[in-house]
């Protein structure tokens, strides 16, 4: 073997994979079709969002790199639903794209372990008995060995870009699909499909006539690392500009050359990022949608426009742009364009990201289904971990649902599959409450320090931080409501003599705290710091991270364990296994759809069984009746 | 080893009449295979074998070692799916006496069958997709009514009205509940609407869920009934007024003070429930021991008994004794009747008392009114029918003289008597505007599995109103608050349920059930 593990693209996946990798001492080869291209973001110059932030929470808190990149490389940092109440406020940061893929590229070249070569993957090596994955075959005919092969290839493999009525091989505009693994593996077996995606155009900054435009300027940046410390990064503004009846018409009219409508593409696209064709067609009473006017670093000129993304020609491109308020004179540098591109259904795969079809093969990120630099990055990370798990012996590594939404994010993947290309919602999570940004550290940098990914340093920083939180959370449990503080505030006086912990617990308190009841618009400082309204001192004692934490543990401790309860019998089911084999006819009165979904999907678990989509709720309940009484 | 619900099913028989006497009896099989095992104790096998599902077979059941013959029967044979377990199933009716059906159950056993467990047939039509929770429960309350207005009660829900209703207001809180989770999932920027469920559509749905859990009340008094107790002192005439509440003799009745020991029980119906009458020692010092300890039996009673109708003899006085009113103070929602009205010296009715003399029946209409206006106050409702109109149904006495707790009713009341309200003035014990008896017709919860869930999911919406008070800053909660109800109302139908649920429900039912 010339690598331990070899890993295919050196996207968001990759780049997670092959680090971890590396770090668990594995000798790693990534194999890239340009280095240059390492961590690009082909798409929104921007990490983290709703569900998506606290991606980034948790892979920087299971030791992965994403959290850290974009610390060193934010233009702008806003905390996003911050009306709706704490646990489902996200993080979110634009990038300077040119800068966090030179950390990126920086972060690969210098770990020991990890080597880079310039190359196209075009084929796996088997063994001879066809049931485990022996390395790669490049382009250029290299036969690279290795035990295990995670294969990240984002949108590259047979990727085909299209604007208007031209088309031509590609991954990205400007960069070369990666040909020959995509038909390889549909040869192999394996379950390939076609997806798609897009992307708007981006337009020079001096075309732009800003006064036409909503500015939006940034808040107090707040790290996503958990070993992050005060960020140094210049702050800017993006801006909001709207489509309009004009822009609408010149799309509708054009239609007709519009790839997506003209049937050239076959792909499912992204529902939940819809190109603004998709979106003038499905909600034509929308008299205007929103832009986002992005930059895309501190150092181009390129503004991003975020909320048109489009296949439309060049020329109609330039047309309805420019019907915009403050764009009517846009310069358009690189047009909108799609890209259709082959995908593995992660049905195939293990909950462990590792195939079903072949042993020592992992895939990760859009390879499998799913949009999203944060989604791409959670299952590189896994995808690495377990590929040098399977190298040494040890058994993988699952995430549960219940834990993170790393853990929700892989389970639907590996149980429901996907026909369109998955995003990440804090609705997909059965404890959104409990999986809140600030707890990933918590639930995850433990599993990381077992796994090998988290130092010395940074487990001496989470310890530090977790005793830190038990202290405050002492003194909120030890702390009583005044009569004093009760007859000042009506909200507080059922609770006089309470200790503050059970006090918070009644929202209206909470809320009261947190400076939001009645504020138009929601809260202003950071989410959670209401302690400081009772005990103001504190601020100079505790970093505002710690404080957060403590006061959102209290004020939702009512409502973590109902959600557990309700989440309790979910996963009892979990624990209940369906037998290798199990036949599905052998259930008097399953239905036949039923029976049909089951045996095909083959569930591991009647857990996993009750959350295979469409299957009705009666037929789980006649599995789990013949589950037990196989028992 | 001990066989579960849940073991693997093998084939099973099972008594499922009453036991006792009667003209028939019908030993119940089920299970895969059963067919042909009951074909191995049968004097006909070929046409057991050979029957099509829903046909009569009529043979002699033999046990299948000694060759005795153990009875003449008729097998009803069932083929799976189209059974009650749904799977093949013989049901074989037998002579009514003990000794023959259990000369046909060791017939079966020695044939293969294993014994059932309670309510096993039921949870294998559970098992098998053929009824879900609320009706299985239904169909447990129907075996048990003991009224009609519990048969009724029993048979809207196994026609399943309460599993669409709650189905209904499931389908409801899932279509709320994602109207939140678009709200978190979206950030505001992306358009997303602010602002919570609609207000309105949460307290319908409360309203809704919030009377269904209260119908419980109704609902047990209809399925176990109420104790009507009579007291009132000795000779006042308590056991005519008890043998005319239920049109026979039933007690002792002599004219000597004290004659009744103890207490008689008798059932009757009224208004659709369920009531058992108890006639009570007369309360006065004790003269033998005998007499002491019913009379403490009696006290016992009174104070634990749903109603009470005290009985003042109407000869004594112008108004009730001292100890009446002490009594009737520690009682003030006993029903009291004024008896022996055709007596020539009865004095005039005073005002909270029924007019009724035992030995004439004169006032019994009024009397009856009254207590079915205690009932409905018992029962918390204030339904509409028995309306203005609709001839007060009477008392119909129920079989049976005891009626243990748990045992079926082998008969149904007679139909309602044909006493006629439409004479009778209104009673004064009565008070205008008193709740009518609940209608039997209303859809009601009988079951206290089934109000716990709805209280809880009655609490989870109070939760949610008390969220909605701070707008966007408590929908994260509020999708949590609305993910229970769902869950609770989820978990009545059994499409969530959990293996100790199953179990817990069907160890209820009686075996042959």
């Amino acid at each position: 073997m010339d690598y331990e593990a070899i890993v295919v693209g050196g996207g968001h996946a990759g780049i997670e994979a092959a680090l971890a990798l590396a770090r668990l001492g594995r000798k790693t080869l990534l194999v890239t079709q340009d280095p240059e291209t390492i961590g690009r973001m082909s798409c929104n110059p921007a990490i983290g969002g709703l569900a998506k932030g606290n991606l980034v929470r948790e892979i920087d808190a299971l030791g992965g790199e994403m959290g850290r990149l974009i610390d060193a490389s934010m233009l702008q940092y806003r905390t996003l639903n911050r009306s709706r109440g704490p646990a489902v406020q996200a993080p979110r940061a634009q990038a300077d794209k040119a800068r966090y893929a030179a950390l990126a590229r920086r972060a690969v070249e210098g770990e020991p372990r990890l080597f880079v070569r310039m190359d196209t993957a075009v084929d796996l090596l088997v063994s001879r008995d066809g049931k485990r994955v022996e390395g790669v075959l490049t382009s250029r005919g290299a036969a690279i060995g290795a035990r295990a092969v995670v294969v990240a290839a984002g949108t590259f493999m047979e990727g085909r870009l299209f604007i208007g009525s031209w088309s031509g091989p590609g991954g990205r505009l400007g960069e070369p699909a990666a040909t020959g693994l995509g038909d390889a593996l549909r040869r192999r077996g394996f379950p390939v499909g076609r997806l798609k995606t897009g992307t708007p155009a981006r337009v020079a900054r001096r075309s732009v006539d800003f006064s036409r435009l909503e500015e939006e300027k940034g808040e107090e940046p707040r790290p996503f690392s958990f070993a992050g410390g005060r960020i140094d990064r210049p702050s800017v503004s993006c801006w909001a500009a709207y489509t309009n009846a004009e822009t609408h018409r010149v799309i509708r009219e054009n239609l007709g050359s519009s790839p997506l409508y003209g049937g050239a593409i076959t792909g499912r696209g992204p529902r939940y990022c819809p190109s603004i064709e998709d979106k003038v067609v499905r909600f034509p009473e929308r008299e205007r949608h929103q832009v986002f006017v992005e930059p895309e670093g501190e150092h181009t000129e390129e503004l991003y426009l975020n909320g048109v993304s489009t296949s439309l020609p060049e020329a109609v491109q330039e047309a309805f742009i420019r019907t915009m308020a403050g764009l009517e004179r846009a310069e358009i540098v690189r047009p909108g364009y799609a890209v259709e591109y082959d995908y593995l259904d992660p049905l195939a795969l293990r909950a462990s990201l590792e195939s079903k079809l072949l042993e020592g093969l992992f895939l990760a990120g859009q390879t499998n289904g799913t949009s999203g630099y944060e989604e791409a990055a959670a299952q590189g990370l896994l995808a690495g971990i377990n590929a040098a798990r399977r190298i040494s012996g040890e058994p993988p590594l699952v995430l549960p649902r219940s834990e993170s939404y790393i853990g929700v994010l892989v389970d639907d993947l590996t149980t429901l599959g996907t026909k369109e290309p998955y995003r990440m919602f804090t609705s997909r999570a059965e404890r959104r409450l409990s999986l809140r940004c600030d707890t990933a550290d918590r639930r995850l940098t433990p599993t990381g320090r077992a796994v090998g990914l988290v130092d010395d340093g940074r487990w001496e920083l989470f310890g530090r931080r977790a005793r830190a939180v038990e202290e405050v959370a002492e003194l909120l449990r030890s702390r009583r409501v005044s009569r004093a503080e009760a007859d000042a505030e009506a909200a507080l006086a059922p609770h006089v003599g309470e200790p503050l912990a059970d006090a918070i617990r009644d929202p209206r308190v909470a809320a009261l705290a947190e400076g939001c009841l009645g504020v138009e618009g929601g809260c202003e400082g950071a989410g959670g710091a209401g302690i400081l309204r009772f005990e103001p001192g504190l601020a100079g004692r505790y970093p505002e991270d710690v404080l957060e934490t403590a006061w959102l543990d209290a004020r939702y401790s009512g409502y973590e364990a109902k959600e557990a309860r309700l989440a309790g019998r979910f996963e009892r089911s979990e624990g209940l296994r369906v037998p290798e084999g199990f036949d599905y006819g052998s259930v008097v009165g399953l239905s036949a759809e039923g029976r049909e979904k089951l045996s095909a999907l083959r569930p591991l678990t009647l857990g996993q069984a009750s959350r295979v989509p469409g299957l009705r709720k009666a037929d789980a309940a006649l599995l789990m009746v013949a589950l037990l009484r196989g028992k | 080893m001990p066989r579960s619900y849940l073991s693997a099913p093998v084939p099973i028989a099972a008594l499922a009449t009453a036991p006792g006497e009667a003209a028939l009896a019908m030993v119940r099989a089920s299970g895969a295979g059963s067919i042909e095992l009951a074909a191995a104790c049968f004097s006909r096998p070929e046409a057991l074998l050979s029957a099509p599902g829903h046909s009569l077979v009529f043979g002699r059941l033999v046990h299948p070692r000694t060759g005795e013959a153990a009875d003449e029967v008729l097998a009803s044979v069932f083929r799976a799916p189209r059974s009650f377990t749904g799977e093949d199933a013989v049901e074989f009716s037998c002579h009514g006496s003990p000794a023959a059906v259990r000369a046909v159950l060791e017939a079966l056993e020695a044939a293969g069958f294993a014994p059932a467990l309670p309510g096993e047939f039921s949870f294998r039509a559970f098992a098998n997709g053929k009824s879900d929770l609320v009706r299985s429960e239904a169909l447990l309350e129907l075996v048990r009514a003991r009224s009609e207005g519990a048969r009724e009660g029993a048979l809207l829900r196994l026609e399943g009205g309460l599993s669409r209703r709650l189905e209904a207001a499931r389908a409801e809180l899932l279509g709320l509940l994602a109207e939140v989770e678009l709200r978190l999932d979206y950030a505001e920027e992306d358009g997303a609407p602010a602002g919570g469920p609609a207000r309105p559509a949460l307290e319908a749905l409360r309203e809704t869920l919030s009377a269904l859990a209260a119908s419980y009340r109704a609902g047990r008094l209809y399925r176990d009934g109420a104790r009507l107790v009579l007291a009132g002192g000795a000779n006042a005439g308590k056991s005519s007024l008890f043998n005319l509440l239920l049109r026979e003799e039933r007690s002792i009745v002599s004219p000597e003070a004290g004659t009744t020991r103890d207490y008689v029980e008798a059932g009757v119906e009224l208004a659709g429930f369920p009531l058992t009458l108890l006639d009570t020692a007369g309360l006065r010092e004790a003269g033998g021991a005998v007499e002491a300890e019913g009379v403490a039996r009696s006290l016992r009673l009174l104070s634990e008994a749903e109603l009470v109708l005290y009985v003042v003899d109407g000869t004594l006085g112008d108004s009730p004794s001292a100890e009446d009113e002490a009594f009737l103070a520690r009682r003030p929602d006993a029903v009291r009747a004024w008896n022996k009205i055709d007596a020539p010296g009865s004095r005039p009715v005073p005002a909270g008392f029924v007019g009724v003399s035992a030995s004439t029946g004169e006032g019994l209409p009024s009397l009856l009114s009254a207590i079915e206006s205690r009932l409905a106050a018992l029962a918390g409702t204030a339904g509409a029918a028995l309306s203005a109109g609709e001839p007060s149904s009477g008392v119909a006495p129920s079989a049976g003289a005891r009626a243990e707790p748990g045992e079926p009713s082998s008969g149904a009341a007679p139909p309602a008597g044909a006493t006629s309200a439409a004479s009778s003035a209104e009673p004064s014990a009565a008070a205008p505007g008193a709740p009518a008896a609940p209608s039997r017709a209303e859809l009601r919860v009988a079951s206290e599995r089934q109000k716990l869930l709805l209280d809880r999911a009655v609490e989870s919406l109070d939760a949610a109103f008390a969220l909605q008070a701070l707008g966007d800053e408590g929908l994260d909660a509020l999708a949590l608050e609305l993910k229970e109800a769902a869950e609770a109302l989820g978990e009545i139908t059994g499409e969530i349920a959990a293996p100790e649920i199953l179990e817990a429900i069907f160890s209820r039912f009686c075996v042959g059930k």
